[in-house]
């Protein structure tokens, strides 16, 4: 009776911590990485704006950094979202048409877009790639009720991304 | 530019404050971007969450490096949490910002009361570590000490191994503990009960942008017996998953901005990097008094600000 209490069988001992650990850790790095960059080249956008205009251009940039932050609307057109997504893509086809001065400062907004969205992505696919991970190695050690409960995880995740996207 | 260095020193004390009291840092960023800039909510919910995503991958990594997090567990309990996480982050976009000021308020008072608890009780642990101790981990005793040591089993242990008969080999696992040095076992009961909980912790995490953690550690700890180190390296890993729902519906509804939150997560990193190394020298039961009067502060603000009685 005893012995049953103390004898413990544990499932979780021979999974690599580590590999998860660093996963973790270098996706981490690697998303940071691109969004300061992607924040850096917006600053250089705006200040190279500021240098090559004097205010007559039309050029409509998506962010600038004296915005006000109280304002919804503002706040609502540049964020990220889908719609946005659809936009940049169009932005990047608009590109060869566009040959005036503002042609580099055009293209360099752009990719800090393009930045926001790739650093916001693989910040949020770490997490995910945790879960694979685990499923992957619970399927091969064929421990079935831990892979199915992260089978449902899976799912779950799935199940939010398509509750977004068809909201 | 001057918008920009406000964000981030905002994230530099969320970040540091976060780490030094053991949370995520949601429950200050929010009432930091709406009290003090003016943010609108819902945009505060959004930089919020995606910051608690990366505070919970920092510690996740260092936890699962000290093999602190029982990952089947925090598996199992994140399919409630993630359900609990679709209908909270779903249901910002129909809730007015009056109703969300309200219910972020009240949860900043119970947050403030969880970190002062908790506080406490890690002081009590460390007063009377004999309490926890479990010295029926050592793998290397035979049969014959288990027996020897089998009526001082139940007297000595009632906390870790609290719900040993009801307890689930599935989620049982080991740990070292540091301060007492030695290989601690646990095991895991009233895993249903844990999983309501966590449904609620859920919802809030989607709701409010923050990590549940407030639910959830306490949860794993008294009601399902986990050891609080391994609760609360379980408790991270699983806000990572939770928080990956929520911003893709906050994305999908366009309350990500990558303006604000770029700055406030720089800001974060740095702050619970500081954070980490000031905890050590800092934590003590004045600094957790300090902390609960802060976020009763914070509430009274929100609430005000929601009845438009504080109005800017």
């Amino acid at each position: 009776m005893v012995k049953n209490n103390i004898k413990i069988k544990t499932n979780n001992k021979k999974i690599n911590k580590n590999l998860l650990s660093k996963i973790f850790f270098i996706g981490l790095l690697v998303s940071l990485a691109i969004l300061v960059s992607a924040i850096l080249l917006k600053t250089i956008t705006l200040k190279l704006n500021n240098y090559q205009s004097d205010n007559t251009t039309n050029f409509n940039y998506s962010y600038n950094f004296s915005y006000n932050v109280t304002s919804e609307e503002f706040l609502k057109e540049n964020s990220l979202s889908f719609k946005q997504l659809i936009k940049l893509f169009k932005k990047f086809g608009e590109l060869k048409l566009n040959n005036n001065n503002f042609k580099h400062i055009y293209y360099l907004n752009n990719l800090a877009d393009f930045l926001s969205f790739l650093g916001i992505t693989i910040l949020i696919l770490i997490p995910v790639i945790g879960v694979f991970y685990t499923l992957f190695y619970y399927l091969r050690k064929r421990n079935l009720k831990i892979t199915t409960i992260t089978i449902i995880v899976i799912l779950l995740l799935i199940i939010s991304f398509l509750v977004g996207f068809f909201k | 530019m001057l918008i920009l260095l406000y964000l981030i020193i905002i994230g530099i004390l969320a970040g540091l404050v976060g780490s030094i009291i053991g949370i995520g840092g949601g429950v200050l960023i929010v009432p930091a971007l709406t009290l003090i800039l003016k943010v609108p909510i819902k945009y505060a919910l959004g930089t919020s969450i995606i910051c608690v995503m990366v505070t919970s991958l920092s510690t996740s990594s260092r936890f699962l490096r000290k093999n602190l997090v029982n990952i089947p567990l925090g598996l199992t309990l994140e399919i409630p949490t993630t359900i609990g996480g679709i209908i909270g982050s779903f249901s910002v976009a129909f809730l007015n910002n009056k109703i969300l000021f309200i219910i972020f308020a009240s949860f900043t008072a119970a947050a403030g009361i969880f970190v002062y608890v908790k506080n406490r009780l890690s002081l009590l642990q460390k007063k009377f570590p004999v309490n926890l101790k479990d010295n029926n981990s050592n793998n290397n005793n035979n049969n014959n000490n288990y027996n020897s040591s089998s009526n001082n089993y139940n007297n000595k242990n009632n906390n870790i191994n609290a719900n040993n008969k009801t307890g689930l080999s599935m989620f049982s696992s080991k740990y070292y503990d540091e301060n007492l040095r030695n290989e601690m076992n646990y095991k895991v009961g009233h895993t249903f009960y844990g999983g309501i909980v966590s449904f609620f912790a859920g919802i809030f995490s989607g709701l409010l942008g923050i990590g549940g953690g407030v639910l959830k550690v306490p949860a794993m700890n008294i009601i399902m017996g986990v050891p609080l180190k391994v609760a609360t390296a379980t408790s991270n890993y699983m806000i990572g998953i939770t928080a990956v729902v929520s911003s893709i519906i906050y994305f999908f509804n366009g309350y990500i901005n990558t303006g604000l939150t770029i700055p406030v997560l720089v800001g974060v990193v740095g702050g619970a990097t500081i954070g980490s190394y000031l905890a050590v020298k800092l934590k003590n039961i004045y600094i957790s008094i300090i902390i609960l009067l802060i976020f009763i502060l914070i509430s009274i603000t929100m609430f005000l600000r929601a009845f438009g009685i504080l109005s800017y």
